[in-house]
């Protein structure tokens, strides 16, 4: 596709949280976070809980105030918009939530909730709010007839297509899916994700998608964002970073998923302790109180962003392409 | 789990090996606006000593109901309708209750899926610990309080003995499925019901977990029933499988029959719609089952997944599904694609 | 739902912060509020001991003496027999509170029990124990107590039971309520499977986790009945003279209100300063018991 461009653009995004107490503690939940979306491309966001991946979808549309760093959305800084030009950037750039049963309001009607958004941003006439919701339903493949329904009425499934309608409903550039197949069964999980491709595919939408769920996000991203602990370790096309992982941890991730191993042998070795609290981010290297890998100068230094190539990168002292080799070899 | 592999018997094995569980005609019915709705329909399986039997199905499925029938904990106003539930070739669980509570939580015990709100949030974990050691053990205090640091540190809680003055609260999801999982194993129990008992945890804790679960069948010969609805979690865990969908089992087999010749078109579908799965490639579309399970109130007639199958015929909406062959064998409950199911599998868009 | 799910989010962060800047500030004066509960009840219990020494025969006459304005000799003045009405007054704190305070805990402790026994077994115990209920709450509150005191006759002992049949039933209610809730936890469900017995599960496992709203709740009906008490006896039904009891020290007074306002004023300032002491103890500890609830996530 020649005619990409680079559409969201964020660098060195940070975002600590003062919690107050009786002790004063910094809660980091985004540490220099950078990233690209260009136009017609589904980037992947995946980590653990306490990645800060939520963090950094709600800086994103402003929702959280970022500490430091940009966000550029067709090369205009976001972060210092106001007023009408706010509102503007907002509806072009559109959240799916996890939870679809929350976020429809169970008052109101299938075809109100996807009306309201483009009366709202002046996209529609009034009186033609009809043919623009049966659009808007036909385009996330629901029957026009489901418009009069309540939320309550539909399925987890049919929920969140009205959430995905409503949101394509203001012709957004960028869809911020948020866990947006988290909360249902495998088989619906299916029928979502396909939506979502086809959304991209039809529709030219940009998705920035955010999952805990790596085989998901290996699935419908082209290319992926490892977090950690709030930052970003590993990032590259999604084939060739699940293919031959550069961070250990991206290896470990890949290793735990289940069902990569055919039969489940005690021995195997798995990833060491859990993810340290965001209160006290382990110095030098983030990871390297779980990692097999970890030298001294892990605790010391920082890692720097290696660049593997391919417009692939990791931030490991010992980041290359054989990271999987080095750690059987252990 | 290696060691204890159960390899289908052959045809002419010499003895056949007693179940240590056995569930037949399973049915329990809640009450509903139009009489009463049956949530587990006719539900059948069986796990040998030492095996782990995956359930594997949707949300509504009746997947947790049927192993709660099993402690005797269907919650009101549910009600078990019918069916048998034999332990060890012996007892009927389903009817002697006398004999069920005894077996709670000594030759039977559960673990949850939410590790937060299966501990009492009001009591120490070392409280909740020395009371099932105490209680159902019939340990000392003083023993007691030995025997659970031992089971804190054999599931891999690290200094295990001023742990035990800790809260739930203060422990993260992992750390309490591990105490949910000492308190389940603390009197040596025969068999293990795991509802879910990973899928509120991170991944990387969820392997941890799992092996967990592994060493313990390894070093106690423990039988596991597991639910859930990942099947990858099922595929890396279970000796056999069950199928579950709208209240009845479609499909049992060995792991491998199930997972790589499924035979019935749920089964089927449910793999082809797991990313990962068949290794589906990013970029293609997954073969989603179209439409959503029925509410178990207004369940069609005859198969209740015929809507939603690409190979129903007119007689799906007559015959009511039926497993065509008794557990402990590769059995479906669809007839249409049983026939040809090589080339249903294959023909897929 | 505003117009875009974005801008209803910012909404809620916004409206989240302010409270929970309001909720900062009241957190200093919640610490205060069930400090200064404790000190208030624990003025009047520490003044009604000492007075048992001061004064040890509160109802000593002595007509010389009688309808006394407040003097450092009598510093709540004295009543028509020439009483001491601050003696009096003191002497009746270990009636008030105690049947108050009986009362209401007789009636949690009943209400809990069977509110939780209803909700942990539902079908017949339910049925039969809601219906109990459903009858004591429909029948207003005064009503029933003063048929129960009219049944048992005046005194005492008719008021403590009529205050506890009276008071049980929104105990049961609410245990009944929280019970429900706990039956979908799952550690109530680990207990069962553990193979624990009812009343273990009930009593160890779930009545910790639901008896919170009942105590908060407690404290405030502790107040209500302090005054029901006085208001019995001040009807005659409850404390016989002369016994000193603080509603019929107040209805002592009332004849002579206008030429000796202390007789009823004094006493009642003490009910109200317990009153606002129970209250403010409430209202702490709800606040405290919400703040646990919360760490708990």
């Amino acid at each position: 596709m020649a005619t990409e461009e680079r559409l969201l653009s964020v660098r060195g995004l940070s975002k600590a949280f003062q919690l107050r107490g009786r002790v004063s503690r910094r809660l980091v939940a985004l540490d220099d976070v950078s990233l690209d979306v260009r136009t017609h491309e589904i980037v992947g966001v995946v980590g653990e809980s306490g990645s800060g991946k939520s963090t950094l979808a709600k800086c994103l549309v402003r929702l959280v105030e970022p500490d430091a760093g940009t966000v550029e959305f067709h090369a205009r800084d976001v972060l210092s918009l106001r007023g009408r030009e706010l509102a503007r950037a907002r509806r072009q750039m559109q959240m799916v939530y996890q939870d679809p049963y929350s976020s429809l309001n169970p008052l109101m009607s299938v075809g109100a909730a996807i009306a309201e958004p483009a009366r709202v941003h002046g996209l529609v006439r009034r009186g033609a709010e009809g043919e623009h919701v049966r659009e808007a339903l036909d385009v996330v493949g629901l029957n026009a007839a489901l418009a009069a329904r309540r939320p309550r009425e539909l399925s987890g499934g049919q929920r969140q297509r009205v959430a995905i309608a409503r949101a394509m409903a203001v012709r957004p550039e960028l869809l911020l899916a948020d866990e947006a197949v988290s909360a249902l069964d495998v088989s619906i999980q299916a029928q979502i994700l396909n939506l979502f491709a086809s959304l991209r595919d039809e529709h030219g939408v940009a998705i920035v998608f955010i999952a805990h769920n790596l085989s998901v996000v290996a699935h419908i991203a082209d290319r992926v964002n490892v977090m950690y602990l709030g930052a970003i370790v590993e990032t590259g096309p999604t084939k060739e970073v699940f293919a031959a992982p550069g961070h250990p941890y991206t290896a470990a991730l890949l290793d735990a998923q289940p069902g990569r191993h055919r039969r489940r042998t005690a021995d195997r070795p798995v990833l060491r302790g859990e993810i340290p609290s965001p209160l006290n981010i382990p110095t030098g290297c983030r990871f390297r109180t779980r990692c097999p890998l970890a030298q001294d100068v892990c605790a010391e230094q920082a890692p720097p962003v290696v660049d593997l190539g391919g417009g692939r990168t990791a931030r490991c002292h010992f980041a290359s392409r054989h990271i999987e080799q080095s750690l059987s070899s252990r | 789990m290696t060691g204890a592999t159960v390899i289908p018997a052959p045809p002419n094995a010499a003895v056949e090996q007693v179940p240590l569980v056995r569930v037949n005609g399973l049915t329990i019915g809640f009450p509903a606006a139009n009489g009463t709705a049956l949530a587990v329909r006719d539900v059948a399986f069986e796990a040998l000593r030492g095996e782990t039997l995956g359930i594997v199905g949707e949300s509504g499925c009746g997947k947790s109901l049927s192993l709660r029938a099993l402690l005797g904990i269907v919650p009101q106003p549910g009600e078990v309708l019918g069916g048998e539930i034999a332990w060890d070739g012996e007892v009927d669980l389903l009817r002697d209750e006398r004999r069920l509570r005894s077996m709670r939580g000594r030759e039977i015990s559960m673990i949850f899926q939410d590790p937060l709100e299966s501990l009492n949030p009001v009591f120490s974990i070392g409280d909740q610990l020395t009371e099932v050691l105490r209680l159902r053990a019939g340990l000392a205090r003083s023993t007691a309080r030995l025997r659970a640091v031992e089971l804190l540190e054999r599931v891999g809680i690290p200094s295990a003995a001023t742990r035990l003055r800790s809260y739930p609260h203060e422990l993260s999801g992992g750390m309490r499925q591990r105490v949910m999982i000492a308190i389940a194993i603390a009197c040596g129990p025969e068999l293990l019901i795991a509802d879910e008992p990973t899928t509120a945890l991170d991944v990387t804790i969820q392997d941890q977990i799992l092996g967990l679960l592994v060493e313990l069948q390894q070093e106690t010969g423990l039988t596991v029933l597991l639910v859930s609805h990942d099947l990858g979690v099922i595929a890396q865990m279970a000796d056999r499988i069950a199928v579950m969908y709208a209240g009845r089992v479609v499909e049992t087999g060995t792991v491998d029959e199930v997972l790589l010749t499924p035979r019935h078109p749920y089964t089927a579908g449910l793999i082809a719609s797991a990313p990962g799965g068949t290794a589906a490639l990013a970029g293609s579309r997954l073969q989603s089952i179209g439409g959503s399970p029925p509410a178990i109130s207004e369940l069609p007639p005859g198969c209740a997944f015929a809507p939603r199958c690409r190979y129903a015929t007119d007689s799906c909406t007559e015959v009511p599904m039926r497993l065509d062959r008794g557990p402990g064998e590769h059995a479906s409950a669809c007839p249409v694609v049983d026939a040809d199911h090589e080339q249903g599998r294959d023909d897929g868009d | 739902m505003s117009v875009v799910a974005s801008d209803q989010d910012q909404l809620d962060a916004a409206l989240d912060r302010r409270l929970a800047r309001v909720g900062r500030r009241s957190a200093r004066w919640r610490r205060f509020t069930l400090e200064a509960g404790i000190a208030l009840i624990a003025l009047v219990i520490v003044a009604s001991i000492v007075g048992e020494f001061v004064y040890p025969n509160p109802n000593a006459q002595d007509l010389a003496q009688a309808l006394l304005p407040p003097s450092l000799a009598h510093p709540f003045g004295t009543d028509n027999l020439g009483r001491d009405v601050l003696a009096r007054t003191l002497a009746g704190t270990w009636i008030d509170l105690g049947v108050a305070l009986g009362a209401t805990y007789l009636a949690l402790v009943l209400g809990v029990v069977c509110g939780t026994v209803a909700g942990y077994f539902r079908g017949w115990p339910e049925r039969i124990i809601m219906r109990f209920v459903e009858v004591v709450l429909a029948l207003p509150f005064m009503v029933l107590v003063i048929a129960i005191v009219a049944i048992m006759g005046p005194g005492i002992t008719g008021v403590f039971v009529g205050l506890t049949i009276g008071g049980w039933g929104f105990y049961a209610r609410l245990a009944r309520a929280e019970m429900l809730v706990l039956n979908e936890k799952s550690f109530v469900h680990a207990a069962q499977t553990l193979g624990y017995s009812h009343w273990r599960v009930m009593w160890r496992h779930a009545i910790p986790n639901l008896i919170r709203p009942s105590l908060v709740y407690s404290m405030s009906d502790i107040v209500l009945n302090i005054t029901w008490v006085a208001s019995l006896s001040y009807l005659g039904l409850g404390v016989q003279p002369p016994t000193p009891e603080w509603g019929s020290i107040i209805a002592d007074g009332q004849s002579y209100l206008l030429n000796a306002w202390w007789i009823s004023t004094l006493p009642g300032l003490v009910v109200v300063i317990v009153g606002i002491g129970f209250s403010l103890v409430g209202d702490g500890l709800a606040d405290r018991l919400r703040a646990r609830r919360a760490v708990v996530r």
